[in-house]
C-alpha cells in the first residue's frame, strides 16, 4: 500500500447551499432541492482547524482523565484571487446565509484514494479584500457548525 | 481530441509583438530620427538602423493555486516572460545617436507605461485575422539598462530594456 504525500495541485474546494432545516445541521450534510453550486478557483490557500473544549480532571493533583466539555465550532479560511465570483448564498431554512464546503484531495495515482472534508452549516464571518501586483486577493474567513472527514467518499463531483 | 490551448506562450508573445510595433509606428518621431525598423529574428538586427530587436525570453511557470483550479473547469497555472527590447543604433557619423538611443527607449517606456494588459488574440488559428480570446496578459515592470557598445561593431550601439509580463495559461 503506497503512502503518497497529497500536494496542493491535487485539492479542490467546491461549495454547495446549504439547508439550515433539521435538529442537528451541524452533524449532517443538508441542502435544498438543486441547492447552487461549484468550485473555487485560484484558491491560494485553504486551513481549517477542528477544536474541541478539553478539561483534565486530576486526581490530588495529577493527571488522571480528561473530559470534553465542548465541541468548539470549526475555523475554515481560504483565500482566492479576485474574479468577481464568489458564492452567491442565501439563507434557506437559517437565520444566516450558509453553505457547505467540500475539500476533496484527489488521487493521481491508482494505488491512492481521494479523500475529502466537509464542512457543515459553513458561514461567512469575514471577506478580507487586498489589491495586489500579481492580482487582487479575497480572504473569507469562515466559521462551520461541525465537519466529517477526512472520508473516503465526496458528496460533489 | 485536444485542441491547442489558445493562451499558449506563441500567442502571447505575437500579441506582444503586434502591440509592440503599431504603438511605435504610431509615434510622431523629430526630424533626426528615422523610423526605427522593427526585427524578430536576430540576424536581421543590423539589417537597418535605428532598430528596435525584440526576443522574447520564457521565465517558467507558477504551481500557486490549488487544484490548478482557474475558473470554468479548467486547470491552469501563472506562467511568466520577459519581453526584451533591444535599442541599436549607430554611432559612426552620426551625432545624433546618443539622442537616438534615448527617444527610442522613450518610447519603449512609454508604451510600456500606457499599456497595463493586452487582449491575447490567437494567431494560431487564424494567422492574418487573429481574433481576441477573451483572456489577457499582464505588463509588469520594465528594466531599462544603459546604452552600451557590446557589439563586434564597435559603432552599434545597444540599450537593453527588459520589460515582465505574466498571464494564466489555460490547458484548454
Amino acid at each position: 500500500m503506497a503512502n503518497e504525500v497529497y500536494v496542493m495541485s491535487e485539492g479542490a474546494l467546491r461549495w454547495v447551499q446549504a439547508s439550515g432545516s433539521g435538529e442537528n445541521p451541524y452533524s449532517a450534510w443538508k441542502t435544498g432541492s438543486a441547492p447552487p453550486s461549484g468550485v473555487l478557483a485560484y484558491v491560494q490557500s485553504f486551513s481549517y482547524t477542528s477544536g474541541a473544549a478539553l478539561t483534565t480532571i486530576k486526581d490530588r493533583g495529577v493527571p488522571m482523565h480528561h473530559k470534553r466539555t465542548s465541541l468548539n465550532e470549526i475555523q475554515v479560511t481560504f483565500q482566492t484571487l479576485w474574479t468577481g465570483a464568489k458564492p452567491n448564498l442565501s439563507a434557506y431554512n437559517a437565520s444566516v446565509p450558509m453553505m457547505n464546503l467540500e475539500f476533496e484531495q484527489d488521487a493521481t495515482l491508482p494505488v491512492q484514494s481521494a479523500n475529502y472534508v466537509q464542512f457543515h452549516g459553513v458561514a461567512i464571518e469575514s471577506l478580507q479584500f487586498s489589491e495586489a501586483e500579481n492580482g487582487n486577493t479575497m480572504q473569507y474567513t469562515c466559521r462551520a457548525l461541525g465537519m466529517n472527514g477526512p472520508t473516503a467518499s465526496g458528496y460533489i463531483a | 481530441m485536444t485542441t491547442l490551448p489558445p493562451t499558449l506562450s506563441y500567442n502571447v508573445e505575437t500579441t506582444l509583438n503586434v502591440a509592440f510595433a503599431t504603438a511605435m509606428a504610431a509615434f510622431t518621431r523629430p526630424a533626426w530620427l528615422p523610423a526605427p525598423s522593427i526585427v524578430f529574428d536576430w540576424t536581421q538586427i543590423m539589417a537597418s538602423l535605428p532598430a528596435l530587436a525584440v526576443a522574447h525570453l520564457p521565465v517558467g511557470t507558477q504551481d500557486i493555486w490549488q487544484g490548478r483550479h482557474v475558473g470554468g473547469g479548467v486547470k491552469g497555472e501563472r506562467q511568466t516572460g520577459i519581453m526584451e527590447v533591444s535599442v541599436f543604433v549607430t554611432s559612426d557619423g552620426n551625432p545624433a545617436w546618443r539622442a537616438q538611443a534615448g527617444a527610442l527607449r522613450g518610447m519603449v517606456t512609454h508604451w510600456k507605461t500606457s499599456v497595463t494588459a493586452l487582449e491575447i488574440s490567437d494567431f494560431l488559428t487564424t494567422p492574418q485575422t487573429p481574433t481576441g480570446t477573451g483572456y489577457r496578459v499582464n505588463i509588469g515592470a520594465m528594466a531599462d539598462g544603459a546604452t552600451t557598445a557590446d557589439n563586434a561593431n564597435p559603432a552599434v550601439q545597444r540599450a537593453r530594456l527588459l520589460i515582465d509580463y505574466s498571464w494564466t495559461f489555460r490547458a484548454s
